[in-house]
């Protein structure tokens, strides 16, 4: 059972260091205006996420029926003898290690899309605000043509 | 009126209208690869028609306009990035060499040496040959006070190549500014929109504009023609129209901002040199005076533009007195004090009132010059949050180099002269509390005063070490030379068995105290503002013992280190010509001298592991070990090195989103062009078609009278 958990954690450092590398290549192909490229690499790092999520299920079973009422990792290896839990020790350091880079790399990508989409958005509004009738209220709701007063004025009617 | 003559004139203007399209294509092919170029289309319109039979009859064609294809929306948008992009390029570009500088350091330099300089105290602890361990401690520390002061003049070094850099790009923005106004001129005389577009000199000064938002943060105002106004996005005008305003890189300066009700007339005066602005605020009323006891006005200092103030080890705000040129106050790098308006050794007269504000600027800065004798500090400035001010410029590689100079280096030069100081401060305290394999016969301190008679904890002492000093005392121990038998031994006398108290106490003071105990065995005096101790007899040496005050390390005597930042650190003279003068030992409560027991050497040793408190003016205390402080230098340098790459690689990415944008617009596309071109000839092959049908036509007309 040892020897299984071992290697789920070895599945799950593999996989967070190609999803980091995947992070870093679709933060390259934001930067190089390839959203083609984007989706793509978007798809994979998708299933990559779904694939982790499955060996942390699969994991937790494995934590569970090793040492039964375990919550997580840390209780596990709290069984283990002093001279096994090195290595343990070390994957869960990796992986977290790995997982706070993949994060900070996640969240550089989304702020440059989403600044990219900002600066789309910011242009279709502005194209948007030139193609509007700049007097939205020629018309009153009685159907009368209204008059305006696009000047500051102090006083209205006849002087 | 219609006729075989119309025809022909119809077919002259398609002639012309083709000729001039061909002409703008084939000007559009010769520059697809010109910089800046914005594709140009000529605008055909149906000429007049004439009311006839059977109806209105055409009279042709007219070509109205030569245009360009440019967006000024994306253009606008595409400035403001650029400036963004260029201001962080400038910084990732530099700071790539500190991170260099650092990480090689954080190997090789001052982290190894330093580690090496704890072992070499360590050994000192154990018995053996201790002559051969002190020249090893001695040339281990020469290696760390190498690496210490090659990161801070190589930082240096990097501080005064972004001063040229600084002031070329000046240069070429003063150059761009007067390009933009003269385009504008030469607009204005060719330009009749609609009709006569100078499309050639509008494409020339948007190569211009974009240039200057290269190096600036700049808004642009397009009212037509060479209406055209350029800002700072802080709002300072730059060019208007045809007149253009020049911005400066200037030197060390200060002003002052007096309340409506102050009388005060003076100046404030400084002395030193800093990265960072000093706001002075007056937060009390009263008059600049030496007077200690009262009466002075206090004020407080910002080293961000009045955002936060500097505060103590304890994290109370700082207040300091105001003082004429005799008796300078140190406040971080610079020595502050208030003169007469015109003399800064003159007498401040009136009274200075709460509110009185004074700016010192102890750098070369950037000001915007409205008028000859007007001038508005546009110097970029980062808060201590972290956050642009935004009265100054925020953008462009300008603002790249500043901060670079400034905020970055500056904050990391602070960091380790605050590194320097601890260390210095840290060793020389147990140091000087120590003995080593000599005693002395006459020793001279190492910091000097700036005065001799203020009290030496205050800020006009000019000691380096001044704000650590404690109420307290020392003794000291005179020994026979040939027989190792004390003659003498006490602690000083301040006036009937007084302390020493920093806040009340001077040097002269503390000559007379020495003067008063030990009178007739040794003789204290002052010597170019620092103390000398000599023995009166020379059969006699002394050595000192427990020192509660902090007296011995501030002025610098029985110390390991002299100096008190990382360009002065330096290892005191007496230890280099005698290593014999290192202390390892201390003097026992019976007044010996045990060479064996190592506990000075043993304290040293233990500082590896133990918390000392650092403090840089801007940034205030924090307690860490010196090595972890060293380590966090180095995370910094590092941390500020990622995101400013990462902030050129977000910005790059927007700005070349918009300039492909733009050049969708405006490039030119040759595929298209070539079509056009066949369109364009077709066109002048039929209207040259129309004439000669229309001459035949004429030909028939003639041939009818034969």
């Amino acid at each position: 059972m040892q020897s299984r958990i071992r290697d789920n954690m070895h599945r799950q450092a593999g996989a967070l260091k190609v999803l980091f590398g995947l992070l870093e290549e679709e933060f390259a192909c934001l930067t190089g205006r390839d959203p083609q490229a984007v989706t793509g690499i978007e798809l994979s790092v998708q299933e990559l996420l779904r694939q982790v999520a499955m060996e942390r299920v699969a994991l937790r079973k494995l934590v569970v029926a090793t040492v039964p009422g375990a919550q997580n990792m840390a209780d596990f290896v709290a069984t283990l003898p002093q001279e096994d839990r090195g290595e343990f020790e070390r994957l869960l350091r990796e992986a977290d290690e790995r997982e706070q880079a993949c994060a900070v790399q996640a969240e550089k990508n989304a702020q440059l899309a989403y600044a990219l989409v900002e600066q789309s958005r910011g242009m279709l509004d502005f194209m948007h605000r030139q193609i509007q009738p700049k007097d939205t209220t020629t018309y009153g709701r009685s159907g009368r043509y209204a008059q305006h007063h696009p000047q500051a004025a102090l006083l209205r009617g006849r002087l | 009126m219609p006729g075989v003559n119309s025809i022909l004139d119809i077919g002259k203007l398609a002639l012309f209208a083709s000729q001039s399209a061909i002409e703008v294509t084939g000007n559009n092919i010769s520059n697809v690869n010109t910089p800046g170029y914005s594709r140009q289309r000529v605008n055909l319109e149906e000429s007049i028609s004439i009311d006839y039979a059977p109806g209105q009859l055409g009279t042709g064609v007219k070509a109205t306009e030569v245009f360009r294809y440019f967006d000024e929306f994306v253009e606008e948008q595409f400035t403001v990035k650029v400036a963004d992009r260029n201001r962080w390029d400038a910084l990732w570009q530099n700071l790539r060499s500190v991170d260099g500088l650092f990480n090689e350091s954080s190997s090789r330099g001052i982290s190894s040496a330093m580690d090496q300089f704890w072992n070499d105290w360590q050994d000192l602890t154990s018995p053996g040959v201790s002559t051969a361990k002190r020249e090893a401690l001695l040339g281990n520390t020469r290696t760390l006070l190498n690496a210490i002061h090659s990161t801070q003049a190589d930082m240096a070094r990097m501080q005064s190549q972004m001063n040229g850099f600084i002031e070329q790009e000046v240069e070429e923005v003063n150059g761009l500014l007067h390009d933009i106004a003269e385009i504008n001129r030469q607009i204005n005389s060719h330009d009749i929109p609609g009709q006569n577009n100078a499309n050639a000199l509008l494409d020339r000064r948007t190569v211009l504009v974009r240039e200057l938002a290269q190096r600036m943060d700049i808004d642009t105002i397009d009212n037509g023609s060479g209406n055209f106004t350029v800002l700072t996005k802080a709002g300072q005008t730059l060019v208007d129209g045809q007149e253009t305003f020049e911005i400066k890189f200037e030197g060390p300066s200060s002003t002052k901002d007096l309340t409506a009700g102050s009388n005060f007339a003076g100046d404030v005066y400084f002395d030193g040199s800093d990265d960072f602005e000093y706001t002075v605020e007056v937060v009390q009323d009263g008059s600049v005076t030496s007077n200690a006891g009262g009466g002075a006005a206090l004020f407080r200092v910002s080293l961000d533009g009045g955002r936060t103030w500097m505060t103590d080890e304890d994290g109370n705000e700082k207040h300091f007195s105001a003082r004429p040129e005799g008796e300078k106050v140190s406040i971080g790098d610079l020595k502050i004090w208030f003169g007469s308006e015109t003399d800064s050794g003159g007498v401040a007269t009136g009274t200075l009132r709460q509110g009185d504000t004074f700016t010192i600027v102890p750098k070369e800065g950037l000001y915007w010059y409205e008028t000859t004798s007007s001038r508005v500090n546009i110097t970029p400035q980062i808060y201590s949050n972290g956050a642009d001010d935004t009265r100054r410029l925020t953008g462009g590689s300008l603002t790249g180099y500043f901060h670079f100079r400034d905020y970055n280096v500056g904050r990391y030069q602070d960091r380790l002269d605050a590194f320097a100081k601890s260390l210095a401060w840290e060793v020389n305290r147990l140091h000087s509390q120590g003995t080593g394999e000599q005693k002395y016969s006459d020793l001279t301190g190492t910091y000097a005063v700036d005065s001799t008679s203020a009290p030496l904890g205050s800020n006009s002492s000019g000691l380096a070490f001044a704000d650590k000093l404690q109420a307290g005392n020392l003794q000291i121990y005179v020994y026979d030379a040939a027989s190792g038998q004390m003659v003498s031994n006490g602690s000083l006398d301040f006036g009937g068995g007084a302390n020493f108290d920093p806040e009340v106490h001077s040097l002269d003071d503390v000559v007379n105290a020495i003067n008063t105990k030990f009178a007739g065995t040794l003789t204290a005096e002052v010597a170019s503002g620092r103390l000398r101790i000599k023995s009166n007899d020379p059969n006699n040496e002394f050595a000192f013992g427990t020192d509660t005050s902090g007296l011995l390390a501030g002025l610098g005597v029985n110390t390991f280190f002299q100096g008190s930042d990382a360009s002065s650190l330096e290892l005191n003279a007496n230890v280099v010509q005698d290593p014999d003068f290192i202390a390892t030992s201390h003097v026992n409560g019976a007044g010996e001298t045990n060479h064996g027991d190592n506990t000075t050497a043993k304290a040293i040793a233990e500082l590896k592991d133990r918390k000392v408190t650092l403090s840089t003016a801007r940034e205030g205390a924090t307690s860490q070990t010196l090595s972890g402080y060293f380590n966090n230098i180095v995370g910094t340098v590092g941390a500020d090195t990622a995101a400013a790459e990462y902030n050129y690689k977000f910005h790059n990415t927007l700005a070349q989103n918009l300039e492909d944008r733009q050049e969708e617009v405006s490039g030119v596309n040759l595929d298209e062009e070539m079509g056009n071109l066949i369109k364009f000839q077709h066109s002048y092959t039929a209207a040259a078609k129309l004439i000669s049908t229309a001459d035949k036509m004429l030909q028939t007309v003639m041939s009818l009278k034969n």
